[in-house]
């Protein structure tokens, strides 16, 4: 089983034995996949979740990135 | 089956409010950890006609601390100053660079989480009590004596599961609130199924996740399973080799010369221990620490140079006041190299404690010189810090 994620933090972050995903990119990940700066997309079969199964390593907006800003704590 | 040290991780993350664990999303590179929970168990010495110490042990009051070591590269030395300094406002941005500007006073709390083998620990309400500040290889190190105000990591089934369930109890054994330091979102490993959880109880028991199939017996372990680990693009830690200390006779002074490396002075070994002295005193509410608070901060500085002339010895006797102010320069940020990597240190006022300049047949002479740190009452400030890096401000 595999699933669909989204890197939703503000860095480009590589992943052991999957590789660098950049800001945005889906990537397809195993079932075991657990990490507060990916969002899941999809999962394997029948996910409630599912927006989209096809679009791995598509750079989308990123969502998290939106909302940081420069100032301020 | 073992498991390698290399596979573990420290995540940390930083809590909205001290003591309310988060899954903490920034991974830093360790070095080594020794942080460990401090049950102290006692032996249940009542008397029952026996002739045999004990037959049980009973609960003591408990602490969970230790030490960290990581290498200090900008962006997680900057999670290490926001843990035991206050972070003013950050300016910036992501192509020049954030500076972020720290003074004396209360940090921020974490949430730490260490992966040991097949489960992690998770510590939170941590606080750093002491952090040392030094050179190995000539890389800039971190050693961090943190205490946390709990710990979650292996729990134990209170009710057994069979058939699809929505809940979980867990047993009190360990915690009068064995939930505590769980958060939504959180993956635990229940009768060898994993379940992500929906919900966890205010009254410190249950824990929810969707309709699930659990078979587990009352006293099965109930594990908190690893994060998959996610580095971004590291820096090099800072380097001695590019580092400069300024001396002078007071900040400005200092920091001036400190700009160049033709004003500044070589130093060849230096340790700087920032300490908070938390107060953790185990009292009712909790078998944990129920209040970690900083009590009066502190700094001392060790630094080796050569001995050139009687000055620092005259400094010495005399307790005359001096500033240091050490930049340390890392990577460049700016493309264009016109900015880059900065950890900027000033004291305002220092003193020499001691200052010793021990003879060895056929070496230079060594002036090893330990500073205490003071409030400089013209500057109204004993030290602060300032600090670039890749870091936006959202992310402390």
């Amino acid at each position: 089983m595999s699933k669909i994620v989204k890197n939703i933090s503000t860095k480009e972050l590589s992943i052991p034995n999957v590789g660098t995903v950049k800001v945005g990119e889906q990537v397809t990940v195993p079932d075991s996949f657990s990490n507060p700066n990916f969002q899941v997309v999809s999962t394997g079969k029948g996910s409630d979740e599912s927006e989209t199964k096809t679009d791995t390593k598509a750079v989308a907006s990123d969502a998290k990135g939106d909302k940081k800003t420069t100032t301020g704590k | 089956m073992n498991y390698l040290s290399d596979n573990a991780y420290l995540a940390i993350g930083v809590e909205t409010t001290a003591g309310v664990a988060v899954i903490p999303d920034v991974f830093v590179p360790l070095m080594s950890e020794s942080v460990k929970t401090v049950l102290n168990h006692s032996a249940d010495r009542r008397m029952k006609g026996l002739n045999w110490k004990a037959n049980d042990l009973l609960r003591g009051n408990r602490m969970h601390e230790g030490q960290i070591t990581i290498l200090a590269d900008a962006d997680n030395l900057g999670h290490v100053l926001n843990m035991v300094m206050t972070k003013g406002t950050t300016t910036g941005d992501a192509t020049d660079g954030y500076t972020h500007p720290f003074t004396v006073g209360a940090g921020d709390t974490y949430t730490f989480e260490i992966k040991k083998g097949n489960f992690v620990k998770r510590y939170f309400g941590v606080y750093v009590d002491e952090v040392k500040i030094g050179f190995q290889d000539g890389q800039m190190t971190l050693t961090l004596t943190i205490s946390a105000m709990g710990q979650v990591s292996v729990a134990s089934v209170g009710i057994a599961l069979s058939g699809a369930v929505t809940s979980l109890t867990l047993e009190d054994n360990y915690d009068i609130q064995p939930n505590r330091g769980l958060v939504v979102g959180d993956v635990i490993t229940v009768g060898g199924v994993d379940v992500t959880l929906t919900s966890v109880d205010a009254g410190g028991y249950a824990v929810g996740f969707t309709s699930t199939s659990i078979t587990a017996a009352t006293g099965s372990s109930v594990v908190l399973k690893p994060l998959t680990v996610s580095n971004p693009a590291l820096s090099d830690p800072f380097y001695l080799g590019n580092t400069l200390f300024g001396f002078g006779v007071d900040e400005s002074a200092a920091t001036t010369a400190s700009g160049a490396r033709s004003t500044a002075t070589p130093v060849y070994d230096v340790e700087i221990t920032i300490k908070n002295n938390l107060f953790k005193q185990n009292g009712s509410n909790r078998f944990d620490p129920a209040k970690i608070v900083p009590q009066t901060r502190e700094a001392q500085i060790t630094i080796t140079q050569l001995l050139e002339d009687e000055e620092q010895m005259q400094f010495w006797l005399n307790r005359t006041k001096q500033a240091i102010t050490m930049v340390a320069l890392g990577q460049n940020i700016n493309p264009d190299f016109s900015t880059q990597e900065k950890l900027t240190l000033k004291f305002n006022n220092v003193k020499l404690l001691e200052g010793e300049a021990p003879l060895e047949v056929g070496s230079l002479i060594k002036y090893v010189q330990n500073f205490e740190v003071l409030y400089d009452n013209s500057d109204a400030a004993a030290m602060s810090a300032s600090l670039i890096n890749n870091t936006a401000a959202a992310d402390y």
